[in-house]
Protein backbone atom coordinates (compact mmCIF):
# COMPACT_ATOMS: atom_id res chain seq x y z
CA UNK A 1 0.00 0.00 0.00
CA UNK A 2 2.74 2.12 0.85
CA UNK A 3 3.91 2.11 -3.17
CA UNK A 4 0.33 3.40 -4.05
CA UNK A 5 0.74 6.76 -1.88
CA UNK A 6 1.70 9.84 -3.65
CA UNK A 7 3.98 11.97 -1.26
CA UNK A 8 5.69 10.38 1.11
CA UNK A 9 3.03 10.80 4.70
CA UNK A 10 5.84 11.31 6.72
CA UNK A 11 6.91 14.31 4.23
CA UNK A 12 3.47 15.71 4.00
CA UNK A 13 3.43 15.98 8.21
CA UNK A 14 5.96 17.45 8.48
CA UNK A 15 5.23 19.84 5.82
CA UNK A 16 1.62 20.64 7.50
CA UNK A 17 3.45 20.62 11.01
CA UNK A 18 5.66 23.56 9.48
CA UNK A 19 2.75 25.20 7.95
CA UNK A 20 0.95 25.63 10.99
CA UNK A 21 3.94 26.51 13.25
CA UNK A 22 4.69 29.40 10.81
CA UNK A 23 0.87 30.22 10.92
CA UNK A 24 0.80 30.39 14.87
CA UNK A 25 3.99 32.83 14.82
CA UNK A 26 2.56 35.12 12.94
CA UNK A 27 -0.64 35.30 14.21
CA UNK A 28 1.12 35.43 18.16
CA UNK A 29 3.64 37.97 16.40
CA UNK A 30 0.45 39.95 14.81
CA UNK A 31 -0.78 39.84 18.30
CA UNK A 32 2.35 41.10 20.38
CA UNK A 33 1.98 44.11 17.62
CA UNK A 34 -1.61 44.98 18.25
CA UNK A 35 -0.95 45.16 21.62
CA UNK A 36 2.36 46.98 21.40
CA UNK A 37 -0.04 49.76 19.42
CA UNK A 38 -2.59 49.46 22.32
CA UNK A 39 0.46 50.51 24.43
CA UNK A 40 1.80 53.08 22.81
CA UNK A 41 -1.45 54.77 21.85
CA UNK A 42 -2.58 54.80 25.41
CA UNK A 43 0.67 56.16 26.54
CA UNK A 44 0.17 59.05 23.48
CA UNK A 45 -3.48 59.74 25.13
CA UNK A 46 -1.96 59.73 28.37
CA UNK A 47 0.42 62.83 27.61
CA UNK A 48 -1.20 64.67 24.90
CA UNK A 49 -3.07 67.38 26.84
CA UNK A 50 -0.05 68.29 29.06
CA UNK A 51 2.20 68.20 25.85
CA UNK A 52 -0.01 70.46 24.14
CA UNK A 53 -0.18 72.84 26.97
CA UNK A 54 3.87 72.88 27.60
CA UNK A 55 4.20 73.56 23.50
CA UNK A 56 1.56 76.30 23.43
CA UNK A 57 3.26 78.17 25.90
CA UNK A 58 6.25 78.58 23.54
CA UNK A 59 5.14 78.69 20.38
CA UNK A 60 1.48 80.81 21.50
CA UNK A 61 -0.12 79.44 18.81
CA UNK A 62 -2.88 76.57 19.22
CA UNK A 63 -1.91 75.38 15.84
CA UNK A 64 1.54 75.18 15.97
CA UNK A 65 1.26 73.19 19.34
CA UNK A 66 -1.39 70.91 17.63
CA UNK A 67 1.28 70.33 15.17
CA UNK A 68 3.73 70.01 17.04
CA UNK A 69 2.42 66.89 19.44
CA UNK A 70 1.06 65.21 16.02
CA UNK A 71 4.65 65.52 14.75
CA UNK A 72 6.35 64.32 17.74
CA UNK A 73 3.61 61.88 18.00
CA UNK A 74 4.40 60.38 15.15
CA UNK A 75 8.18 60.47 15.49
CA UNK A 76 8.05 58.80 18.27
CA UNK A 77 5.43 55.75 16.98
CA UNK A 78 7.76 55.64 13.68
CA UNK A 79 11.53 55.60 15.11
CA UNK A 80 10.94 54.45 18.73
CA UNK A 81 7.60 52.42 18.67
CA UNK A 82 10.02 49.28 19.12
CA UNK A 83 11.62 50.72 22.37
CA UNK A 84 10.72 49.80 25.99
CA UNK A 85 7.85 51.92 26.98
CA UNK A 86 9.92 53.03 29.78
CA UNK A 87 11.15 55.30 27.49
CA UNK A 88 8.80 56.88 25.66
CA UNK A 89 8.03 59.69 27.84
CA UNK A 90 11.62 61.16 27.89
CA UNK A 91 11.92 60.48 24.18
CA UNK A 92 8.37 62.19 23.38
CA UNK A 93 9.59 65.24 24.73
CA UNK A 94 12.91 65.16 23.50
CA UNK A 95 11.10 65.08 20.36
CA UNK A 96 8.79 67.49 21.29
CA UNK A 97 11.53 70.32 22.67
CA UNK A 98 13.34 69.89 18.90
CA UNK A 99 9.54 70.10 16.92
CA UNK A 100 9.05 73.21 18.91
CA UNK A 101 12.36 74.91 18.24
CA UNK A 102 11.63 73.90 14.33
CA UNK A 103 8.85 75.77 14.78
CA UNK A 104 10.55 79.07 15.91
CA UNK A 105 12.93 78.68 13.85
CA UNK A 106 11.06 78.57 11.20
CA UNK A 107 8.84 81.48 12.10
CA UNK A 108 11.92 83.71 12.54
CA UNK A 109 12.91 83.09 9.00
CA UNK A 110 9.31 83.33 7.46
CA UNK A 111 9.24 87.13 9.57
CA UNK A 112 12.94 87.94 7.77
CA UNK A 113 11.76 86.66 4.29
CA UNK A 114 8.36 88.69 4.64
CA UNK A 115 10.00 91.85 5.40
CA UNK A 116 12.02 91.35 2.39
CA UNK A 117 9.61 91.39 0.05
CA UNK A 118 6.89 94.23 0.70
CA UNK A 119 3.60 92.98 -0.62
CA UNK A 120 3.47 89.70 0.26
CA UNK A 121 2.34 90.78 4.26
CA UNK A 122 3.97 90.51 7.25
CA UNK A 123 5.10 87.24 9.30
CA UNK A 124 2.66 85.99 11.54
CA UNK A 125 3.40 86.67 15.09
CA UNK A 126 1.14 85.31 17.75
CA UNK A 127 -1.16 88.32 19.35
CA UNK A 128 -1.06 88.64 23.24
CA UNK A 129 -2.55 86.61 25.03
CA UNK A 130 -6.32 88.05 25.44
CA UNK A 131 -7.29 84.14 25.83
CA UNK A 132 -5.84 83.47 28.39
CA UNK A 133 -6.76 86.16 30.57
CA UNK A 134 -10.87 86.46 29.52
CA UNK A 135 -12.93 83.77 31.26
CA UNK A 136 -14.88 81.14 29.60
CA UNK A 137 -18.24 82.37 29.40
CA UNK A 138 -20.41 80.57 31.45
CA UNK A 139 -17.56 81.11 34.01
CA UNK A 140 -17.79 84.42 35.96
CA UNK A 141 -16.61 84.19 39.33
CA UNK A 142 -13.91 85.91 40.33
CA UNK A 143 -11.73 83.06 41.61
CA UNK A 144 -11.89 81.65 38.02
CA UNK A 145 -10.80 84.81 36.20
CA UNK A 146 -8.28 85.02 39.07
CA UNK A 147 -6.84 81.87 38.24
CA UNK A 148 -6.86 82.58 34.08
CA UNK A 149 -4.90 85.68 34.98
CA UNK A 150 -2.30 84.11 37.03
CA UNK A 151 -1.89 81.01 34.25
CA UNK A 152 -1.23 83.85 32.13
CA UNK A 153 1.58 85.59 34.39
CA UNK A 154 2.83 82.25 34.77
CA UNK A 155 3.29 81.45 31.83
CA UNK A 156 4.91 84.41 30.38
CA UNK A 157 7.32 84.33 33.13
CA UNK A 158 8.26 80.63 32.11
CA UNK A 159 8.37 81.31 28.58
CA UNK A 160 10.76 84.79 28.88
CA UNK A 161 13.24 81.98 31.05
CA UNK A 162 16.30 81.28 29.16
CA UNK A 163 15.95 78.11 27.26
CA UNK A 164 17.65 75.44 29.17
CA UNK A 165 15.81 76.73 32.43
CA UNK A 166 12.48 77.07 30.82
CA UNK A 167 13.09 73.03 29.59
CA UNK A 168 14.00 71.92 32.90
CA UNK A 169 11.36 73.75 34.65
CA UNK A 170 8.35 72.43 32.42
CA UNK A 171 9.69 69.20 32.43
CA UNK A 172 10.11 68.32 36.24
CA UNK A 173 7.53 70.92 37.12
CA UNK A 174 4.56 70.42 35.03
CA UNK A 175 5.20 67.16 33.35
CA UNK A 176 6.28 65.56 36.88
CA UNK A 177 9.73 64.02 35.26
CA UNK A 178 12.28 62.96 37.71
CA UNK A 179 15.93 64.39 37.02
CA UNK A 180 17.19 61.04 35.19
CA UNK A 181 14.19 61.05 32.53
CA UNK A 182 14.68 65.15 32.87
CA UNK A 183 18.16 64.90 31.79
CA UNK A 184 17.20 61.94 29.39
CA UNK A 185 15.09 64.10 27.30
CA UNK A 186 17.08 67.35 27.31
CA UNK A 187 20.25 65.19 26.62
CA UNK A 188 22.34 66.36 29.44
CA UNK A 189 23.52 64.97 32.70
CA UNK A 190 21.24 64.85 35.86
CA UNK A 191 23.63 67.36 37.68
CA UNK A 192 22.75 69.94 34.70
CA UNK A 193 19.30 69.23 35.42
CA UNK A 194 19.50 70.30 39.16
CA UNK A 195 21.10 73.09 38.30
CA UNK A 196 18.74 74.67 35.15
CA UNK A 197 15.66 74.00 37.27
CA UNK A 198 16.94 75.60 40.68
CA UNK A 199 17.98 78.57 38.82
CA UNK A 200 14.71 78.44 37.22
CA UNK A 201 13.17 78.45 40.18
CA UNK A 202 15.54 81.70 41.60
CA UNK A 203 14.41 83.63 38.18
CA UNK A 204 10.79 82.71 38.82
CA UNK A 205 10.62 84.14 41.96
CA UNK A 206 12.18 87.38 41.69
CA UNK A 207 10.54 87.68 38.52
CA UNK A 208 6.58 86.58 39.97
CA UNK A 209 7.51 88.34 43.16
CA UNK A 210 7.48 87.59 47.02
CA UNK A 211 3.86 87.54 47.01
CA UNK A 212 3.44 84.78 44.33
CA UNK B 1 40.49 67.05 31.83
CA UNK B 2 39.16 67.78 35.05
CA UNK B 3 41.18 67.91 37.55
CA UNK B 4 40.72 67.18 41.36
CA UNK B 5 39.74 71.06 42.40
CA UNK B 6 37.38 71.55 39.66
CA UNK B 7 35.86 68.22 40.31
CA UNK B 8 34.90 69.05 44.01
CA UNK B 9 33.54 72.40 42.70
CA UNK B 10 31.25 70.85 40.26
CA UNK B 11 29.70 68.25 43.30
CA UNK B 12 29.67 70.82 45.64
CA UNK B 13 27.85 73.47 42.64
CA UNK B 14 25.30 70.46 42.61
CA UNK B 15 25.10 69.99 46.22
CA UNK B 16 23.92 73.17 46.10
CA UNK B 17 21.77 73.46 43.48
CA UNK B 18 19.79 70.36 45.15
CA UNK B 19 19.26 72.67 48.36
CA UNK B 20 17.60 75.95 46.58
CA UNK B 21 14.07 74.68 46.90
CA UNK B 22 11.06 76.59 46.71
CA UNK B 23 7.66 74.71 47.62
CA UNK B 24 5.72 77.26 47.61
CA UNK B 25 6.44 78.41 44.08
CA UNK B 26 6.92 74.75 42.99
CA UNK B 27 3.34 74.24 44.24
CA UNK B 28 1.44 76.59 42.81
CA UNK B 29 3.15 76.23 39.49
CA UNK B 30 2.46 72.65 39.39
CA UNK B 31 -1.71 73.25 40.54
CA UNK B 32 -1.69 76.14 38.17
CA UNK B 33 -0.36 74.24 34.89
CA UNK B 34 -3.02 71.21 36.19
CA UNK B 35 -5.88 73.87 36.09
CA UNK B 36 -5.10 74.90 32.86
CA UNK B 37 -4.90 71.26 31.31
CA UNK B 38 -8.04 70.59 33.06
CA UNK B 39 -9.43 73.48 31.39
CA UNK B 40 -8.94 72.39 27.85
CA UNK B 41 -11.81 73.12 25.82
CA UNK B 42 -13.83 70.29 24.42
CA UNK B 43 -12.51 71.12 20.63
CA UNK B 44 -8.93 71.37 21.18
CA UNK B 45 -9.42 68.11 22.88
CA UNK B 46 -10.73 67.07 20.02
CA UNK B 47 -8.22 68.02 17.59
CA UNK B 48 -5.63 66.36 19.58
CA UNK B 49 -7.45 62.95 19.55
CA UNK B 50 -7.91 62.83 15.80
CA UNK B 51 -4.06 64.42 15.85
CA UNK B 52 -3.51 61.26 17.76
CA UNK B 53 -5.29 58.73 15.47
CA UNK B 54 -3.54 60.37 12.35
CA UNK B 55 -0.03 60.32 13.65
CA UNK B 56 -0.86 56.07 14.56
CA UNK B 57 -2.32 55.77 11.00
CA UNK B 58 0.75 57.65 9.19
CA UNK B 59 3.13 55.57 11.52
CA UNK B 60 2.06 52.78 9.58
CA UNK B 61 2.62 53.56 6.36
CA UNK B 62 6.01 55.01 5.16
CA UNK B 63 6.10 57.72 2.28
CA UNK B 64 7.37 56.58 -0.90
CA UNK B 65 10.42 57.77 -1.29
CA UNK B 66 10.54 59.52 -4.92
CA UNK B 67 14.18 59.91 -6.61
CA UNK B 68 13.75 63.02 -8.01
CA UNK B 69 11.81 64.77 -4.87
CA UNK B 70 15.79 65.68 -3.56
CA UNK B 71 16.31 67.42 -6.84
CA UNK B 72 12.70 69.41 -7.40
CA UNK B 73 13.42 70.45 -3.84
CA UNK B 74 17.45 71.80 -4.85
CA UNK B 75 15.52 73.46 -7.58
CA UNK B 76 12.39 75.33 -5.98
CA UNK B 77 15.11 76.83 -2.95
CA UNK B 78 17.19 77.95 -5.87
CA UNK B 79 14.73 79.60 -7.09
CA UNK B 80 13.94 81.19 -3.68
CA UNK B 81 17.29 81.81 -4.16
CA UNK B 82 17.23 84.20 -7.19
CA UNK B 83 14.03 86.01 -6.00
CA UNK B 84 15.50 87.09 -2.84
CA UNK B 85 18.97 87.68 -4.18
CA UNK B 86 18.24 90.91 -6.00
CA UNK B 87 16.59 92.38 -3.18
CA UNK B 88 19.90 91.81 -1.40
CA UNK B 89 21.83 94.59 -2.83
CA UNK B 90 23.73 97.36 -1.22
CA UNK B 91 21.54 99.87 -2.79
CA UNK B 92 18.53 98.41 -1.34
CA UNK B 93 16.62 100.19 1.67
CA UNK B 94 17.94 98.49 4.77
CA UNK B 95 15.37 97.46 7.49
CA UNK B 96 16.50 99.84 9.91
CA UNK B 97 18.38 102.90 8.94
CA UNK B 98 19.64 103.83 12.29
CA UNK B 99 21.07 100.52 13.74
CA UNK B 100 21.86 98.53 10.19
CA UNK B 101 23.85 99.04 7.11
CA UNK B 102 23.14 97.70 4.00
CA UNK B 103 25.68 95.18 4.31
CA UNK B 104 24.71 93.96 7.58
CA UNK B 105 21.06 93.67 6.12
CA UNK B 106 22.71 91.56 2.89
CA UNK B 107 24.90 89.42 5.56
CA UNK B 108 21.40 88.33 7.72
CA UNK B 109 20.31 87.68 4.57
CA UNK B 110 22.73 85.68 3.45
CA UNK B 111 22.74 83.60 7.01
CA UNK B 112 18.91 83.17 6.92
CA UNK B 113 18.78 81.76 3.08
CA UNK B 114 21.72 79.49 4.42
CA UNK B 115 19.44 78.51 7.27
CA UNK B 116 16.96 77.60 4.59
CA UNK B 117 19.63 75.44 2.60
CA UNK B 118 21.57 73.61 5.59
CA UNK B 119 21.05 70.06 6.14
CA UNK B 120 19.20 70.79 9.03
CA UNK B 121 15.74 71.66 6.63
CA UNK B 122 16.14 67.64 6.14
CA UNK B 123 12.97 67.24 7.70
CA UNK B 124 11.06 69.75 5.11
CA UNK B 125 12.34 67.86 2.67
CA UNK B 126 10.70 65.00 4.26
CA UNK B 127 7.66 66.56 4.19
CA UNK B 128 7.85 67.61 0.95
CA UNK B 129 8.11 64.02 0.28
CA UNK B 130 5.05 63.00 1.94
CA UNK B 131 2.85 65.87 0.81
CA UNK B 132 3.97 64.64 -2.51
CA UNK B 133 3.10 61.51 -2.09
CA UNK B 134 -0.13 62.17 -0.42
CA UNK B 135 -1.35 64.30 -3.10
CA UNK B 136 -0.37 61.57 -5.44
CA UNK B 137 -2.29 59.50 -3.11
CA UNK B 138 -5.45 61.61 -3.27
CA UNK B 139 -4.66 61.65 -7.68
CA UNK B 140 -5.29 57.79 -7.33
CA UNK B 141 -7.58 57.09 -5.07
CA UNK B 142 -10.84 56.32 -6.73
CA UNK B 143 -13.29 53.33 -5.92
CA UNK B 144 -12.09 51.27 -9.08
CA UNK B 145 -8.68 51.66 -8.39
CA UNK B 146 -6.48 50.92 -5.43
CA UNK B 147 -4.06 53.66 -4.10
CA UNK B 148 -0.54 53.69 -4.78
CA UNK B 149 1.44 50.62 -3.06
CA UNK B 150 5.08 51.30 -1.27
CA UNK B 151 7.52 50.19 -4.17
Amino acid sequence: MRDVLPLPFATLTTDCAQAQLHTAVEQCREGLVLERKGELERFLASVEQRAFRIARITLRDDDDALDAVQDSMLKLARRYGNHPSDEWRPLFYRILQNRVRDFQRRRQVRNRIFAWLPGLGQGEEPGPEIQDITPAPGSGTVDQLMASQAVAILETAVRELPLRQQQAFMLRNFEGMDVAQTANAMGCSEGSVKTHYSRAVHTLRARLGEAW
Amino acid sequence: MVNGNERVNGNAAERAAELVQDPALEARSKALFDASVAALDGSTRSRLNQARHAALKQAQQRPRTVWWMPALASAALAMLVALILPRMQPQQQPLDASSNTAEEVSLAAADDLTLLMNDENLDLLEEMEFYTWLAESDAFESPAQPGPTES
